[in-house]
């Protein structure tokens, strides 16, 4: 009875969670077609699956499922105190995808979910409609809030409806982000202003430590310079940066890299920013107990963890000094909280 | 521990036989066990199977690296083979249903089950017992999603007239090595390592007992930040790994408390 002889599911999606209001909606025959081995499960709301008490974020995140559903209202969100709004008067993200393949152990995700499963709402067109009422101003929406929607795109074809749809919206301006190697999947669709793309590096050991089942720093590279030379709008972001006694060693280096692989003069900006979180999420994410992150000992200050002034004037003083030697100030964006 | 909860005896018997459990008389059910395994007959219906589950719980507690199993038979449509062995993976109970994970690779079916009050004689359109919902509501005030499995045969299509004692306990031989595989990939996906070692938490525990519930609170945090940053052992100064936590030589004044503490911090952390 001891013997612990097999692995845990190793393709993706074994189950299918879809709800029987979409069974017939074109893009879930779409998925379903894709993953004909998995198994399919008929649910009534994504609720009863995605938000089930006493579900293994860690386990679940070894083998992650998939959830079609369809949303209602809301289908927009301000944007958060946490992240950028670049200024735009309406700043909005969409909750059309919750939960992310990749599995970094910093993520807020782990601290606000109880699944490490994905639910995708496959009914894109009342986002579209539910934005429409703004969109007589400029108005910024980030796509990839509670997910990474590159990194699941050869399965939805999310990121390319949005980018069509801004491409017929002048005043539809999009932020996606991602972690993945996957420009492929749009090379094909012109480049705009309307879009930026904003990869997210980190150093390869904080990659190989952290960031699981996300590309490697060399081919995140590799998709950001093809986009770049494509035209697109690409913003680096190096946030956020966890701090440790290799800091010194591995982000100033990753600046380097980064403007050996590109011009800097192509790149649109770079954002900078250090680990950061609400203290209700660290306080779920250190039940988890799988990360050094969780348990680092932060400052807390109006319910934000962060690693405290000195260290973050530290990181922000070290990084920015690097990326200067590289673009203007103009172009480099930091986030800090004290 | 792998608990297993079984309504009928002739169900249970292949697995007592199997294991060589023993039978004891601690709870007011039939219970047999060994080191590794508690099983214990609920007898037939929801409420049996609740109470039964409950009761076992409550007597023993689990902890995150046990399994709670449901096996039993069931009826099903007639594109389910007799003696074919399911593993659910949805539970249906009147307007509700429970999802039970599956994380692990098997070769079985899986299907959804319908759980129900009386036995059912006319032909539904999903297989159908007795035990599983109240197997599952109690359990999941223990178990996290992915330790409770049901592991269910088909024993014939509506016509509980046809099912005997004789033929439960047949049913459920013939499946026990698939049952076995089953609860060797789900013990394998369920395993989590123990982060500290038993002398670890003593010095742990030792250190705490000087701090105030906070300030122990944050040293033990740290001493989490230690392990999984470092993957070192947390040994006393003095010993092969040492880290530099130790006990203080004398009682702390509420200054000295803190003054030790953020040294505990910083030895951990940076
Ligand atoms: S890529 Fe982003 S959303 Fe996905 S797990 Fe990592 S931090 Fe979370």
């Amino acid at each position: 009875m001891n013997s612990l002889s097999k692995p845990s599911h190793s393709d993706l999606f074994s189950h299918l969670y879809i709800e029987e209001s979409v069974l017939d909606e074109p893009l879930t025959k779409e998925i379903r077609a894709k993953f004909s081995k998995s198994k399919i499960i008929i649910i009534k709301h994504y609720k009863d699956v995605f938000n089930r008490p006493n579900q293994d974020f860690a386990v679940q995140s070894r083998s992650k499922n998939l959830i079609l559903a369809r949303r209602s209202a809301p289908f927009l969100y301000e944007g958060s105190y946490y992240s950028d709004g670049f200024e735009y008067e309406n700043f909005f993200y969409t909750p059309s995808i919750l939960g992310c393949l990749y599995d970094c152990e910093y993520c807020y995700l782990s601290g606000m979910y109880n699944s490490a499963n994905s639910v995708f709402f496959v009914n894109t067109a009342d986002f579209f409609d539910a934005l429409t009422p703004y969109l007589e101003k400029p108005t910024l929406i980030a796509i990839s809030y509670d997910t990474d929607t590159l990194a699941i795109e050869s399965i939805t074809s999310h990121t390319n409806a949005w980018i069509e749809h801004a491409q017929k919206n002048p005043n539809l301006h999009l932020e996606i982000r991602t972690k993945s190697a996957n420009f492929k999947a749009i090379r094909h669709l012109a480049s705009s202003e309307q879009t930026v793309l904003a990869w997210t590096l980190s150093p390869q050991k904080i990659i190989d430590s952290y960031e699981h089942k996300t590309p490697s720093l060399q081919s995140r590279l590799k998709s950001i310079k093809e986009a770049v030379e494509a035209g697109w709008r690409v913003r680096v972001c190096i946030d956020p940066v966890i701090y440790n006694e290799e800091f010194h060693e591995l982000y100033p280096s990753l600046i380097e890299q980064l403007f050996c692989t590109i011009e800097p003069d192509k790149l649109f900006q770079l954002t900078l920013g250090s680990f950061r979180m609400s203290s209700t999420h660290l306080k779920r994410m250190k039940k988890l107990k799988r990360s050094d992150i969780a348990f680092y000992p932060y400052d807390v200050k109006e319910g934000i963890v962060s690693y405290g002034k000195t260290i973050e004037q530290e990181i922000l003083h070290v990084m920015t000094q690097k990326a200067l030697e590289y673009i203007p100030e103009t172009r480099i964006r930091t986030w800090q909280l004290q | 521990m792998l608990y297993i909860v079984a309504a009928l005896s002739a169900e249970a018997r292949p697995i007592v036989e199997k294991y060589r459990l023993k039978r004891v008389h601690s709870l007011p059910f039939t219970l047999f066990e060994n080191e590794e395994i508690k099983l214990i007959i609920s007898g037939m219906g929801i409420l049996n199977a609740m109470m039964a589950t409950s009761a076992l719980l409550g007597h023993c507690p689990p902890n995150e690296n046990d399994l709670l199993v449901n096996i039993g038979i069931c009826a099903a449509p007639k594109n389910f083979k007799i003696g074919e062995a399911l593993l659910i993976h949805k539970i249906n109970y009147k307007e509700h249903s429970y999802f039970p994970d599956i994380l692990f690779e098997h070769q079985l079916k899986e299907s959804d089950i319908l759980s129900v009050d009386e036995p059912v004689e006319n032909v539904l359109q999903t297989p159908a017992d007795m035990e599983s919902y109240g197997v599952y509501k109690a359990a999941s005030r223990f178990f996290r999603t992915h330790q409770i499995l049901f592991f269910k045969v088909v024993s014939d299509h509506f016509e509980p007239q046809a099912v005997t004692k004789e033929l439960a306990q047949e049913l459920i031989s013939k499946n026990m090595q698939d049952l076995e595989q089953v609860l060797s990939s789900a013990r394998y996906v369920i395993k989590k390592g123990e982060i500290f070692t038993a002398d670890e938490k003593e010095l742990i525990q030792e250190i705490s007992e000087q701090l105030t519930k906070a300030q122990s609170d944050r040293f033990v945090d740290a001493c989490y930040y230690y392990k999984f940053h470092r993957g070192q052992p947390l040994y006393q100064k003095g010993t092969l790994h040492e880290s530099g936590i130790k006990l203080p030589d004398e009682k702390l004044s509420k200054l000295q408390r803190s003054e030790y503490l953020e040294q505990l911090i910083k030895t951990l952390t940076l």
